[in-house]
């Protein structure tokens, strides 16, 4: 596993280095001492793992991983940040608290390598190229997630905020639909309404009415209107 | 009387903060006012009443005094009973007592009346002698429902008063700036890496954060310390921030020698510091320097904390924590002590501190 390890304090990213040491599959890539530095070395390393430090001078490492275009796997170190530490519960992201024990190292380190053999026998999505962006970071309010995009099901404009469904989560975003539509793939991704931009995987069934427009239904059962001009669109992408 | 005292206390402490010394007082208070107005009253009768006086008159000005004071004891025992109730749950039984006391009032008076005449069916004066009591016991009872109201008013101010004491105590205990535990377990992680690396070093720093530590639960129980102490701590803690910024933060003491026996409040320069490191020099890639001056100055110690840095926007910590300091410096010194925060062109925010000297010798705790 490509390890990168992101932290303000030099102590704290030679005691990680220093607790990694004895696992021979991980292979620390780099170190970065602040968020600024770490998009870059995310960037440039391209690692499976970031061991990261919520907490950091400027940007935060949530906001951090916010700038990601493809968010790998990350376990979040922190010494003592409440705030933080309800945020992971919450959203069962990985964590570790400082000092950080070996034996919770490793069964973090376990649950990652179990993830990244999932993610490595899951297809990346019906014809995404291997560049594609796999995950993203999203956050709304104190819950945060890290989403596949192949699991967006549903994109809904609401002003400047955009509604991401996906599993039994619907957390609204901080960011333009149509900001968030250049980081879809668009084989994967359909643009039904000037409002709504829908995952063609999750389509559960297409429904015509009568002045021509499609219907289109989800799996969740719900139910997309998708304009005429982008009917024409759909007809020919799934060659009704 | 005895069953009345008992009846009496219940009540009086049923609404929670009247001490059972101002119950007493008031139970006295009621005593001596019921015989006063009501002996009064029977001697005004007596003095005015047309015909010759005597000891006819005397005993019928008794027995109807006499009766009023035993009907409105018995108002009283109710009211009692019913503390909890409002004066409107209570209506009932004044309306009761209006008619019912002249009534026992003015049937006494003709019984004495028949009783010393010896002839039964004499005495005119009932309906105006009813009306007469109907309003002198309306009077009793406005006087004493005033007297009530305003009693169980002073009680509630007294109560509130005291709350308004116990949330200050507490306002002051949440104030007092505790130790980051962010920063302790960030030391503690630092100094387990730190113990490989340089041993003389960590040994050095783990018994700073021991006195750190110290200090910060003593500055539980103390108002105010000595600035020497509260450099000390300040020193400690520095030492230990030092670990987490290395050379990108530079320290730099000016404390003048009459400034050290000034007491300010424990942990204050602490959060001045924490402030200037968190805000400031954490955000310069390149770090800065922390200057720490006291001097005194025209009766006044003045303590400038000062970072490299911009001025930290509106960040909800900085501004809780700077608030807490000033709410403290306010609580101890009231509002000569201030608390300014601001930034020079020289791109360095300055924390002033003013603290004003004690006067007299009985200041300070």
């Amino acid at each position: 596993m490509r390890t990168l390890i992101i932290d303000d304090e030099r102590l704290a990213r030679t005691a990680l280095r220093r607790l990694l040491r004895p696992y021979k599959d991980i292979e620390v890539a780099g170190e970065a001492a602040n968020s600024e530095e770490g998009l870059r070395a995310i960037n440039r390393f391209k690692p499976d793992l970031v061991l990261m430090d919520v907490e950091m001078p400027g940007r935060n490492g949530f906001e951090l991983l916010e700038q990601l275009e493809d968010v790998p796997l990350v376990i979040f170190t922190t010494a003592f940040d409440t705030y933080a530490v309800k945020a992971f519960e919450e959203s069962a992201l990985d964590y570790l608290m400082k000092p950080i024990s070996s034996e919770r190292l490793e069964a973090a380190l376990d649950r990652a390598r179990k993830a990244l053999a999932a993610a490595a026998a899951r297809p990346a999505g019906a014809g995404a190229s291997g560049s594609a962006p796999r995950q993203i970071f999203v956050r709304d309010g104190k819950r945060c997630w890290i989403v596949r995009l192949a699991d967006i099901r549903l994109l809904e404009s609401e002003g400047n905020y955009t509604r991401l469904h996906f599993g039994e989560d619907a957390p609204l975003v901080f960011r333009s639909l149509s900001a968030l539509e250049q980081r879809l793939t668009p084989d994967l991704f359909f643009r039904s309404n000037r409002s709504q931009v829908i995952n063609l995987q999750w389509i559960e069934s297409v429904h015509n009415e009568i002045d021509g427009r499609l219907v289109v239904k989800l799996t969740k059962g719900e139910l997309i209107e998708v304009s005429r001009r982008q009917s024409q669109r759909l007809r020919q992408l799934l060659s009704l | 009387m005895a069953m009345a005292d008992k009846v009496k206390i219940k009540p009086m402490t049923a609404p929670g903060a009247t001490a059972p010394t101002t119950a007493a007082n008031d139970g006295q208070a009621y005593y001596v006012a019921q015989l006063l107005g009501w002996g009064l009253y029977a001697a005004f009768i007596y003095l005015i009443s047309p015909g010759p006086k005597g000891p006819e008159l005397a005993a019928n000005a008794l027995v109807w005094c006499g009766c009023g004071l035993f009907g409105t004891h018995v108002l009283r025992i109710y009211v009692d009973r019913h503390a909890t109730h409002s004066v409107a749950q209570l209506t009932a039984g004044f309306a009761a007592a209006i008619v019912l006391i002249p009534a026992a009032m003015v049937s006494a008076q003709a019984l004495t009346l028949g009783i010393l005449n010896k002839q039964q069916g004499h005495y005119s004066g009932v309906v105006p002698h009813f009306f007469q009591a109907v309003l002198i016991i309306s009077l009793w009872c406005a006087l004493y429902f005033s007297a009530r109201e305003s009693r169980k008013r002073r009680a509630a101010e007294m109560e509130a008063l005291r709350l308004a004491l116990l949330a200050q105590v507490a306002q002051f205990r949440t104030l007092r700036s505790q130790l980051n535990p962010h920063f302790l377990f960030n030391c503690l992680n630092n100094l387990r890496e730190l113990v490989d690396e340089d041993q003389e070093r960590a040994k050095q720093l783990i018994t700073r954060l021991s006195d750190l530590l110290r200090y910060t639960l003593r500055a539980d129980r103390v108002e105010t310390v000595p600035l020497k102490e509260e450099l000390a701590a300040l020193e400690d803690y520095l030492a230990l921030e030092k670990i987490r910024f290395e050379e990108r933060l530079r320290l730099r003491y000016e404390v003048t020698p009459e400034a050290l026996a000034v007491r300010v409040p424990p942990m204050l320069l602490q959060t001045l510091a924490e402030n200037g490191l968190k805000h400031g020099i954490a955000k310069l890639p390149a770090g800065g320097e922390l200057s720490i001056a006291a001097v005194v100055s025209d009766g006044n110690l003045r303590i400038e904390v000062t970072n490299s840095g911009k001025m930290a926007h509106t960040s909800g910590s900085t501004v809780i924590g700077l608030e807490n300091a000033r709410e403290r410096l306010k609580l101890v010194y009231g509002e000569q002590a201030c608390l300014t925060l601001d930034v020079d062109s020289g791109e360095r925010v300055h924390a002033v501190v003013t603290i004003p000297l004690p006067t007299e010798r009985a200041t300070g705790t």
